[in-house]
């Protein structure tokens, strides 16, 4: 069978599978709304103690509101959790082996089940909640979208998918060597890529050391491009190094991988 | 009752040592947990930044509300997780049955079925965070203060638990779990913050119909002395309230359950 024809398969089934319990999987899409509502209605009190016209980092409230639901939006599309569900458990219970007699690369196994397993529902997801969600929450919102914010938002969006499969998949990597994955690596992420709060709002410092590292380019930098916060030429800089990261990330999966499975050991039948 | 507590302990015992057969995981996993009371005090830390008070409540009050949420998610992921987390397993392949058969209540085995290991540094720090916030208030609740205070924890771990496992439950109708199980504690995410944030109708449905007001704000509002008595027995009549419904909830979903198994 050719790459194509497995890939496709895979892809097809996997989206399958993640819809098989209707019920599971309409509870699944509004798990996310509740922390994301409890920290709107957060910033609106703190909002609500200031000045009118305040602003923090250079978002006012509808700035900050606006943040936090296209933030949920591009992570609902590019979160990844293959290194928990998939990589750890197999490298440290043994799954692994029968994949790696498999005629097909298991990273390619892996990153085609999981983008049909994760990416299928949750593209549905973000088409049916967050235009209504955000009809809702309309007169705390504002989204000026821009032809070239969309499109450069779109094309910095699927590298950050890419980023954080690659990502993740170092992660779970990792476990050839600790048995589990980093520590602090999803704080990492989410600290220091803005889930949490965004970078602006960030002591100088902090920002000056974010520079250096990917978090940002995960989801913040598409985050901000949408929202119209970065001019053109900022968000093809962005995009520039959100490729190099992307890069990096994929040259450590091959390297991680390569060292990894010549150290893996599984015992019995 | 000793029965009670020597399967606890048979129990627990058993998930511990499951846990702790990787030593390198072991340590990793327990930095690993600390993640989310990291990340919600490094929130506050940047957040009390820019303004003084949030809502009426100090940065140090936040932290107090922050640590006594984090030490009932703890001692709930730690105790109660791990069995409800297999729910979906037991009644999805029909293991149920073994359950159904022993001469315990199935839903005291499932809620003890467990015990995660790792949420120990979870408790710890939250904990530290706790004591620390009340060091920084600079208050001195006096006896019956705490045991006001202990007593509303104490109520609101069954009202977060009942609510969980209510919710579960219905995984006898819909026979799987999948991200079903963090639906509550999402939804408990709301009681973290301090209760004045919300307002109007959405106030009173969180006093009274799901009372996540009540979980978290009257422990640490019992300690700073903004509680009264009557708060005490309202919590107490709430919790008892949602017990009840849990169990006969669970009792009568078990009608409808149908063995999976041969």
């Amino acid at each position: 069978m050719s790459t194509s024809r497995w890939v496709k398969t895979l892809i097809i089934s996997q989206a399958q599978v993640s819809m098989t319990y209707k019920v599971s999987f309409f509870i699944s899409m509004f798990v996310f709304i509740f922390p994301l509502l409890a920290k709107i209605m957060l910033w609106k009190a703190i909002y609500g103690a200031q000045p009118a016209g305040t602003t923090m980092g250079g978002f006012d409230m509808k700035d900050m509101v606006t943040y936090y639901f296209v933030f949920q939006m591009v992570f609902e599309l590019t979160w990844c959790f293959i290194d928990g569900h998939e990589i750890i458990p197999a490298i440290v219970q043994g799954g692994l082996t029968p994949n790696l007699m498999l005629p097909v690369s298991y990273i390619k196994y892996v990153v085609a089940k999981y983008f049909a397993y994760m990416f299928v529902p949750r593209f549905f997801t973000t088409l049916a909640l967050f235009p209504p969600l955000m009809v809702c929450f309309s007169s705390d919102i504002s989204l000026h979208l821009t032809a070239a914010s969309v499109l450069l938002g779109i094309v910095s969006l699927i590298m950050g998918c890419v980023f954080a499969f690659a990502y993740h998949l170092c992660v779970g990597l990792a476990a050839f060597w600790l048995e589990n994955r980093p520590p602090f690596s999803d704080l990492m992420v989410m600290f220091l890529g803005g889930m949490i709060i965004p970078i602006d709002l960030m002591p100088a410092w902090l920002q000056r050391i974010n520079v250096f590292l990917p978090f940002q380019y995960h989801i913040y930098l598409p985050t901000k491009i949408i929202m119209g916060k970065m001019s053109v030429a900022e968000a093809l800089a962005g995009l520039a190094i959100q490729a190099l990261w992307v890069l990096a990330l994929i040259g450590g999966v091959n390297l991680l991988w390569r060292r990894g499975v010549k150290r893996y050991q599984a015992y019995g039948g | 009752m000793r029965r009670y507590l020597k399967l606890i302990v048979g129990f627990w015992g058993a998930s511990v040592m499951r846990g702790t057969e990787l030593r390198a995981s072991f340590f990793v996993s327990l930095l690993d947990s600390a993640t989310a009371l990291l990340l919600s005090v490094l929130f506050f830390e940047i957040v009390y930044t820019h303004v003084h008070s949030i809502a009426g409540w100090s940065k140090y009050g936040v932290l107090l509300l922050l640590g006594i949420f984090s030490l009932q998610m703890a001692i709930l992921n730690m105790i109660v997780r791990p069995g409800l987390v297999q729910m979906g397993r037991l009644v999805h392949r029909g293991d149920l049955d073994g359950y159904l058969t022993k001469p315990i209540p199935s839903q005291f085995t499932i809620t003890f079925l467990g015990f995660d290991v790792f949420r120990a540094f979870d408790l710890i720090l939250a904990l530290v965070l706790t004591v620390y916030s009340i060091l920084k208030l600079g208050i001195c609740p006096t006896p019956l203060q705490w045991l006001m205070a202990a007593i509303h924890f104490g109520a609101a771990l069954v009202i977060v638990y009942s609510i969980w496992y209510i919710s579960l439950t219905l995984v006898v109708w819909t026979t799987v779990l999948s991200s079903w199980i963090s639906l509550v504690p999402n939804i408990f995410s709301f009681s973290q913050y301090p209760a004045s944030i919300y307002k109007g109708k959405l106030k009173l449905f969180f006093m009274t119909a799901l009372p996540i007001a009540v979980v978290v704000n009257s422990p640490a509002s019992s300690l700073l002395g903004r509680m009264s008595w009557m708060s005490v027995g309202y919590s107490v009549l709430l919790a008892a309230l949602f017990l009840g419904l849990s169990i006969a909830f669970w009792n009568k979903a078990l009608r409808f359950y149908s063995s999976a198994s041969s």
